[in-house]
């Protein structure tokens, strides 16, 4: 096939129209500016010819072909609105309106009906437009409306409705088959495009619907909730129940989801001064796709009733609302009577770059110390000591001819970013191998899935390497598997050798939004300090004055800080305990800011609604506290001016604004960065990782990459998400379960040298045998308990593994 | 705490709420209505009555699913308990010899309207019973009336020709049909009472309309259910529900009922994130 296309020309409804060969006729009349109806045509699927409302008639050839489905040709006249042609249409729609509830659409009040009684239009179940939560959204109505006008069809079929229970046992959305046209849209945006294949059609002739396979609810179908399936639909059929009676959203604002470190582009839909939706934008990197997390997990957090309103000071042992005033005094105070190397800052990757820059200043020039970190240095702290090759964009991802995913499970951390290999991987573009110690969702799409003992990543890397040489382009995907460990350091280098030898470019999978920003500003501002897990420790003995947490927990130990300064949106569950004063934030949707995403690209998260009660951004707040302790040089005005001061003063970032981020991709600069990484990067020799024995059989891989945003889990705030994640899980192999005599859901006790955590047996076919696996953050089965701070002594992460014995109990 | 005795899906949004209250039935009167409250914390629901048994103290409402506190009610089953059944409250519906009272009624106003068409007919008025619904399907109860009343006419859209509206269409078939009428008494949603107005004003018929602003005590102090009738201010709770509905301000009626649709929006919103959590 040649590069270049011919262009073919035609005429639509006498407009003359050039387009490229195997355009359809539907996209030459789009571009001709003629419209024609479609129902189950949608953006991003392929033509599929099952709805016949683009039938159009053609010069020279027989019948009313379907113009979606049709190829142009040289010379071809097309009349898409002849009498003949809106004739056989009406005649369709009629047949698809007979089976969906129509009553509104023939009612003479209809005009009336929505200003008179917008009140009834939230009843339980769709008896017409005016109660169905898709109305003036609705495919089905525009339809409609252009086939007959202001006055309405008048129907000659018999209505019948189709009294299917509606479907609400799944998290999210509702299914309601009573308005489902059979278009199809869902299944194949299921299927086809998220590769998924959880919908599909079931039954036959007016029986016919949409289903999961064997009824069972979407949950329990595989369904990753990413919301796919309800953006396709062209009716109510799928409705998202957050959004579901807020009808006409008012405006939009494009952001960047703060969720994860893809850095995915989202609109967020407002309506009467608040956010009431969250879809995906069809630009990159995400390109109109987005997950659980992005598209349903928005809305809920921001607009929690447990958002912390108005600045907190304890006061009798009770934290109580107070005035700014009070609340900055109090800190101020508190800041003034602890000394710089006693004084400690904790931010979290989840903060933006503007306000990270403002933490890094503030620790510096008014807590006078180097003891500032971030949590990234509990998860990839190796990476903040030396280089492990040259980084990659999600371009190099998609174009790659192999890519090894280690140490990690992106279809759960980065599901838009798995989707891309996954599809890769399908149309045999990409070769996929693996290396974990169990089944991840990649393994599926997988060329070579290598399973290894926990401790033995290196070796599997280079079984890995064996695989991938001689390809073309490699990139390597890996997570904090390789980087929570305590020969990290070991690994990172190994992942640079590797990188070296196949000419790859390198992925980390960081967590939050902002972990990559978190990680060059601090490569910026040097970390001579205290490092995250010795502030925390610190913290936990006693030994600091302040500990100052921005967006971060921590566990109180026998002894606390002497002053603690939480700022979050929401309280966090431990560190909620011990603060003296509580700053309120604002959320992602009520300021501006820039994140760094993985692959270094800039995303904008932009300010949509105003900031709940008096909550404010954190770089303001670090502005307002430097004032009242008698700094200056923290006082910027707005978001823009932080940005300014901080192109201005980093390097690498020189030129960054928010229009050059609005533009599209900025990349940072950050040879720079790197240069100071290589120079730092050290190793420490002969840690030996605990290796499981007699007493203590099984490894253990404690895992915290739980959904989250700042110090609060989204399951906490989002209850939907709660389906997705077997939080608070120990997953073992079936073999191990069987000789433990431990069964699916019942509770176990895991125990170490050092402790015990409590827990529920997951027992699961892709689990290796020999190994426990654990997912939690916080509560009783936090793997912390048994873990106890083994760091590894050159970049102080700590270290995720180590042998237990599993109890019944 | 009232004991529920039955919760049932009459159609698609309506539902019928039969409930212990022995207190309120031993006075209760055609035309009265009750506030319902799930819980402690619950809002204050008012229903009007739409039966009643002397011999078992039970109640019965039919009401619509229209909002987070309506789809909470219609969540519970028999032997569930809600906190409070408050009533009889509102004046009785006026029941006098009037000749022929023809009797309109739109969704839940089916089932509110039964104890005033019995008490009509037993005074000894030819009753005549005009079901508004947009289908046939949404339309129940018509056995009951069926047994008492001397007429019983559909007014849905697969009974009005193209364009017309069914209840206007309705009314006009009753006159041409020779039938003189003497009143009319409307109960349903304030759009269906406003249309049945309309339709008897040219045959200056004299129509009982029964209103249901947004309403919290009930008993005249908050002043929340106020509208304007003739030009005066009147509370639908101790001055109503029943007005001449010919002298209603419709408009207003309609845009205070709206007053507080965003904050219906957000409760209804955090119920459904609820659901399935």
């Amino acid at each position: 096939m040649s590069a270049e296309k011919k262009t073919v020309n035609l005429t639509v409804d006498g407009k003359r129209v050039s387009v490229e060969q195997g355009a359809t006729v539907l996209d030459a009349a789009r571009k001709a500016g003629v419209y024609i109806p479609t129902l189950c045509d949608h953006e991003g699927l392929a033509p599929y010819g099952g709805c016949r409302l683009c039938i159009v008639e053609i010069e020279g050839k027989p019948g009313t072909p379907a113009s979606c489905s049709t190829p142009v040709a040289e010379g071809m006249t097309v009349r898409t609105d002849s009498p003949k042609v809106q004739d056989l249409r009406r005649g369709v729609l009629e047949l698809m309106l007979s089976e969906h509830p129509n009553v509104c659409l023939v009612c003479s009040d209809k005009a009336i009906c929505f200003d008179a009684m917008e009140c009834t239009r939230k009843a339980e179940i769709t008896t017409g437009c005016k109660t169905c939560p898709k109305t003036g959204r609705c495919e089905l109505q525009n339809v409609v409306h252009h086939l007959y006008g202001d006055k309405g069809p008048t129907l000659t079929l018999p209505s019948k409705y189709k009294s299917v229970p509606v479907e609400r046992q799944d998290p999210f959305f509702d299914r309601d088959d009573n308005l489902c046209i059979l278009c199809g849209r869902c299944v194949r945006a299921c299927g086809d495009v998220q590769l998924n294949y959880v919908l599909d059609f079931s039954f036959r002739g007016s029986k016919a619907r949409i289903d999961t396979p064997f009824g069972r609810a979407q949950k329990d179908s595989g369904c990753r909730f990413c919301g796919a399936c309800v953006d396709a639909c062209p009716t109510g059929a799928l409705s998202d129940r957050v959004r579901r009676w807020e009808g006409k959203i008012d405006s939009q604002a494009a952001t960047t989801c703060p969720y994860c470190s893809t850095g995915c582009r989202l609109d967020l839909g407002i309506k009467s001064g608040r956010v009431v939706e969250s879809t995906p934008r069809k630009d990159a990197p995400n390109s109109g796709d987005a997950c659980v997390r992005g598209r349903f997990s928005v809305v809920e957090f921001v607009r929690s009733v447990r958002r912390l309103k108005f600045p907190l000071v304890r006061r009798g042992g009770e934290l109580m609302e107070v005035e700014w005033e009070t609340a900055l005094k109090a800190a101020a105070h508190g800041i003034l009577h602890s000394k710089p190397e006693k004084a400690a800052l904790l931010a979290s990757g989840s903060l933006t770059n503007e306000d990270l820059f403002a933490a890094h200043r503030f620790a510096k020039e008014v807590l006078k110390t180097g003891n500032m970190d971030s949590s990234l240095r509990l998860s990839y702290g190796p990476l903040l000591d030396g280089s492990c090759g040259p980084q990659a964009s999600i371009e190099d991802l998609e174009s790659a001819s192999a890519v090894l995913v280690a140490g990690g499970d992106p279809d759960f951390s980065h599901p838009v970013l798995a989707l891309k290999l996954k599809r890769a991987a399908k149309a045999g573009r990409t070769r996929l191998v693996l290396v974990n110690p169990h089944a991840t969702g990649l393994s599926e799409w997988a060329e070579a899935d290598i399973r290894h003992a926990p401790g033995d990543e290196r070796q599997a890397l280079e079984k890995a390497a064996q695989s991938l040489k001689g390809s073309k382009s490699t990139v390597i995907v890996f997570g904090t598997g390789l980087m929570r460990r305590l020969d990290g350091g070991a690994n990172r280098d190994a992942v640079a050798a590797l990188a070296k030898t196949l000419s790859a470019k390198v992925m980390p999978l960081y967590s939050r939004a902002n972990d990559r920003g978190a990680k060059e500003l601090s490569s910026f501002f040097g970390s001579a300090g205290l490092r995250a897990s010795e502030i925390l420790q610190a913290g936990r003995t006693g030994q600091l004055d302040l500990l100052y947490l921005a967006g971060e927990d921590m566990w109180a130990g026998a002894k606390r800080p002497r002053f603690v300064i939480v700022q979050d949106m929401f309280l966090p569950s431990e560190a909620g305990k011990i603060a003296d004063v509580v700053f309120p934030v604002c959320s992602f949707v009520e300021t501006e800011g820039t994140f760094v995403s993985l692959e270094g690209r800039f995303g904008r998260s932009r300010q949509a609604v105003k900031p709940l009660g008096l909550s404010k951004a954190d770089w303001e707040i670090f502005g307002l506290l430097a004032k009242k302790v008698g700094a200056k040089g923290l006082e910027w005005m707005k978001p823009a001016e932080v940005l300014a001061d901080l192109a201005k003063t980093v390097p690498f970032y020189k030129g960054v604004s928010f229009e050059a981020v609005e533009k599209g991709g900025f990349f940072g600069k950050t040879s720079e960065a790197k240069r100071r990484e290589e120079k730092a990067g050290r190793r420490v020799l002969g840690m030996v990782p605990e290796r499981p024995d007699r007493e203590y059989p099984f490894a253990l891989v404690a895992e915290y990459d739980e959904y989250a945003h700042r110090s609060t889990p989204l399951g906490a705030e989002v209850p939907g998400i709660r389906h997705l994640q077997e939080i608070a899980f120990v997953v073992l192999s079936q073999s191990d379960a069987q000789a433990l005599g431990v069964k699916d859901g019942v509770p176990v006790r895991v125990v170490s040298r050092r402790g015990a955590l409590s827990a529920r047996a997951s027992v699961r076919a892709g689990a290796r045998p020999g190994v426990a696996r654990v997912l939690a953050r916080s509560g009783e089965a936090s793997p912390a308990k048994v873990l106890d701070g083994i760091l590894d002594p050159a970049s102080k992460t700590p270290d995720e593994t180590c042998a237990v014995r599993i109890e019944k109990v | 705490m009232h004991k529920i005795i039955e919760r049932t899906r009459l159609v698609p949004n309506i539902h019928l709420l039969r409930v212990s209250a022995p207190d309120v039935v031993r006075k209760v009167e055609p035309g009265n209505f009750v506030i319902v409250k799930i819980d402690e914390t619950a809002e204050r629901i008012p229903l009007t009555v739409a039966d009643w048994n002397k011999d078992d103290g039970t109640l019965s409402i039919v009401f619509m699913t229209v909002g987070a506190s309506t789809h909470r009610l219609a969540q519970l089953k028999a032997g569930d308990e809600i906190e409070t059944c408050v009533g009889p409250l509102g004046r009785a519906m006026e029941v006098g010899k009037f000749g022929t009272v023809v009797c309109m009624a739109g969704c839940y106003g089916i089932g509110a309207i039964l104890p005033v068409a019995r008490a009509l007919k037993k005074t000894g008025n030819k009753v005549i019973m005009l079901l508004e619904a947009k289908t046939k399907d949404l339309v129940y109860w018509r056995e009951k009336y069926e047994e008492f009343a001397d007429k019983v006419v559909l007014a849905t859209l697969e009974d009005a020709p193209d364009g017309k509206n069914r209840i206007v269409e309705a009314v006009e078939n009753l006159v041409k049909g020779g039938e003189k009428i003497d009143r009319v008494i409307a109960l349903g949603c304030s759009l269906m009472m406003m249309r049945s107005s309309e339709a008897t004003r040219p045959h200056k018929i004299k129509t009982i309309v029964s209103l249901n602003p947004v309403m919290i005590d009930g008993t005249g102090m908050c002043g929340v259910c106020r509208c304007s009738v003739g030009g005066k201010t009147k509370f639908a709770c101790v001055d109503g529900p029943d007005f001449d509905g010919h002298e209603v301000d419709w408009k207003q009626l309609f845009s205070r009922r709206r007053s507080y649709l965003e904050e219906e929006m957000r409760a209804l919103s955090e119920f459904e994130c609820k659901i399935c959590s």
